[in-house]
């Protein structure tokens, strides 16, 4: 009976330990000294090409949290403009943490095919905040600054959850967002947009949330 | 007990002469510096013989109650052992030992000899005053209420300590001789009504099985009678303070106290045992419960949270909040190693410092942890050779291994293997290991007595006072694993309930 006991443990140790060998992923292993960290996406489309401009996070030292930087890259579609990205970078790109995506008035027609990629994408975070840039393209909105924040997209997101969970302002994710067009309802999304004050330091433009901007299904 | 010189011979035995008995004895063993043989003659005049070693009696003693009256001795014309005994010397403990070997052990041990003409014995009386320590509070388990007392390296000492916690008559002590060279006394303590048989008997079998040099200390014990020596974790408990070893011989356990060491082992072991602490039962249930629940988390903390801190960095990013990712990012922008690395190289450092600083005397151990706490703490991170989490993870993890002092050997193994699997495999590979960890656990035995009970086999009363402390009142049986007569206490009436 203990030889019965000893072997039933032994075997049940084993499989345990094949299962941690074979279904771990050593592969997937991300140093945090090697990532770029996508805090915001903008897209803007012309002439039939999506301008992708992605806001990555530049940390620097323990006691300060760095800058960030935008590059924009076209393709015909998301997933081509994504895949350039990486050239102009030298670390690997960490889509987990996105904060915002920015739809410049020209996307606006393709906002189905956007939705329906972010929300399909398995890189991108689960749910991040839909801002729409009426008065300025995508790109120029992730390259100005949003109050004090050090990035402007999560300084963005910030304050869409602080509004939010005030019941001020109504925000929706990519999936809501997916699911009213699907159900052919109106969707609801918050107006950013580039106000005349210029921070004298940076010499950046600033953003600030402006409203709301309704669009019936039948108008996408 | 007795040490075997020679067989058992002829030879052994005394003969009535004590020039020939002395002649004996020195043939049986080279008398050294400190062995002192002294012939004298009783007040009548009969031949008598000393034999004792020096520096393991008390003079004062052996010249107030032993020569003194042996010198004056003079109403009988001959003097036997029997009268002797009943009305000359004046010590508490004499008797007659039958065989030179005997007498020789006996002597060994640091009690006194009388040889006597015309007697086929010897007598052994108790002079023993050798140097030791005064009770004092041992360095771990310090508490803040309750008994201060610790056992010291005096055998004799620590069973009188337990005996003056415990007066019933069913409280035994036996005593058995280990060691070929060291002759070692162990006394088994147990209370006869309360005691598993099994546990007892398989005990008194394994100390039987022990054949070796010397017993210098409670951990040749510990390692030589436990079930699984290759066993990370600790199946035999230790008691440094006579309180507990007391409370856990009067769960049914049995304490095993060694000659020459200050460390008791109690006997079986449960896991449960090491999240307890003597203070527990001393303050009120309401903290006591709260601060078992601290311990466990701080043991959870000390195994887990550099493989979890390594796992979650390296593998599962995004379920670090934005702000905290950004900042830890931020940290470990500038450091050349990776962030496993780190902590590996990080944990080996301190247990080098912490060795040094355990080993060195008082003030320079304080010295090589400052320095240590300096270089480590602030130089490592300014010259960016570490990030300050790393740092920050460390230090929660060690001073979290000093809240469960009884698993401090086992967490800081289990840290290890735990942080290296978590930066090979992530937190799929952790959760892995952790469940080998548990299955181990329970698999594990302490003489016969299942080592996670209460956890598996679950018992609902066993539950009562391990993760928290119910009131005492409460915990009205024993351990089921641990005694058959389980009752406690009677029906006791709750405080506030007497009016």
């Amino acid at each position: 009976m203990v030889k019965i006991k000893r072997f039933a443990l032994f075997s049940l140790i084993l499989c345990q330990f094949l299962m941690m060998i074979v279904l771990s992923g050593c592969q997937d292993k991300k140093e945090l000294s090697e990532l770029s960290i996508v805090l915001g996406v903008g897209i803007d489309k012309y002439q039939d090409n999506y301008l992708l401009t992605v806001e990555l996070a530049n940390p620097e030292a323990p006691d300060n949290l760095g800058t960030s930087k935008t590059f924009s890259v076209y393709g015909s579609t998301i997933d081509e403009a994504k895949e350039k990205i990486p050239f102009l970078v030298e670390k690997e790109m960490f889509w987990g943490h996105m904060q915002i995506i920015a739809i410049g008035k020209s996307a606006v027609p393709s906002l189905y095919e956007i939705s329906e990629y972010f929300y399909l994408d398995k890189q991108t975070a689960p749910a991040p905040f839909i801002v729409f840039a009426e008065d300025n393209s995508a790109e120029e909105l992730l390259n100005s600054e949003f109050g004090q924040a050090q990035y402007f997209s999560f300084g963005l997101a910030e304050a869409l959850k602080k509004l939010s969970k005030n019941n001020v302002m109504f925000t929706s994710s990519v999936g809501e967002m997916l699911e009213n067009m699907i159900d052919n309802k109106s969707i609801l999304l918050p107006v950013a947009s580039i106000t005349s004050i210029t921070d004298e330091e940076s010499q950046k433009q600033q953003t600030a949330i402006t409203g709301y901007r309704a669009f019936l299904c039948s108008e996408l | 007990m007795a040490v075997i010189l020679k067989d058992k011979n002829k030879q052994d035995q005394f003969s009535f002469s004590v020039d020939k008995n002395i002649a004996a004895i020195k043939s049986s063993m080279d008398c050294d510096m400190d062995v002192v043989i002294r012939s004298f003659r009783l007040g009548n005049g009969q031949k008598a013989a000393v034999f004792f070693i020096d520096n393991l009696v008390s003079k004062h003693i052996l010249g107030r109650d032993f020569f003194d009256p042996l010198m004056k001795a003079a109403e009988e014309d001959k003097w036997t052992a029997t009268k002797l005994k009943e009305q000359v010397l004046r010590m508490g403990s004499v008797k007659p030992v039958y065989t030179i070997p005997e007498l020789i052990s006996a002597v060994l041990q640091g009690l006194t000899g009388l040889l006597i003409e015309g007697e086929k014995c010897a007598l052994i009386v108790e002079a023993v005053d050798w140097p030791q320590r005064s009770v004092q509070e041992p360095a771990t388990d310090v508490v803040i209420r309750g008994p201060r007392e610790g056992f010291i390296e005096s055998m004799r000492s620590n069973v009188a300590l337990l005996r003056r916690k415990i007066h019933h008559v069913d409280l035994k002590i036996e005593q058995v001789c280990l060691g070929r060279y060291s002759q070692t006394y162990i006394g088994i303590v147990y209370i006869k009504s309360i005691v598993n048989k099994d546990v007892l008997a398989e005990l008194k079998q394994r100390l039987k099985r022990i054949d070796i040099d010397a017993i210098l200390d409670s951990g040749y014990i510990e390692q030589l009678v436990q079930d699984t020596p290759y066993s990370i974790f600790p199946t035999i408990g230790i008691a440094e303070k006579p309180d507990i070893a007391a409370a856990r011989i009067l769960e049914g356990r049995v304490a095993v106290l060694i000659d020459g060491s200050p460390i008791v082992l109690t006997i079986p072991m449960l896991f449960g045992e090491g999240l307890q602490c003597s203070e527990d039962y001393f303050t009120r249930f309401y903290y006591a419960s709260w601060i078992r629940i601290i311990r466990v988390i701080a043991y959870f903390v000390t195994i887990w949270l550099p493989a979890i801190f390594v796992a979650v960095v390296s593998y599962q990013q995004r379920i670090i909040p934005v702000k905290l990712f950004l900042s830890m990012a931020a940290a470990e922008a500038d450091t050349p190693f990776p962030v496993g690395l780190a902590l590996l190289l990080i944990m080996i450092a301190y247990e080098i410092l912490r060795e040094a600083g355990v080993r060195l005397p008082k003030p320079a151990g304080q010295a090589v942890s400052i320095v240590g706490a300096i270089v480590m703490g602030d130089a490592a991170v300014s010259a960016g050779l570490i990030s300050a989490p790393v740092l920050i993870v460390l230090a929660i993890t060690v001073i979290s291994s000093f809240v469960t002092t009884a698993f401090i050997d086992s967490s800081t193994l289990l840290r290890l293997i735990f942080l290296l699997v978590a930066w090979s495999m992530g937190l799929f590979g952790l959760l892995i290991a952790s469940m080998i960890m548990i299955m181990y656990l329970c698999s594990l035995e302490s003489f016969g007595v299942p080592y996670f009970a209460p956890f598996a086999p679950l018992s609902w009363q066993g539950l009562k006072d391990v993760v928290v402390r119910f009131p005492l009142w409460q915990l009205k049986f024993r351990p089921r694993e641990l005694s058959l007569n389980r009752r406690r206490m009677g029906n006791h009436i709750r405080s506030g309930e007497h009016q």
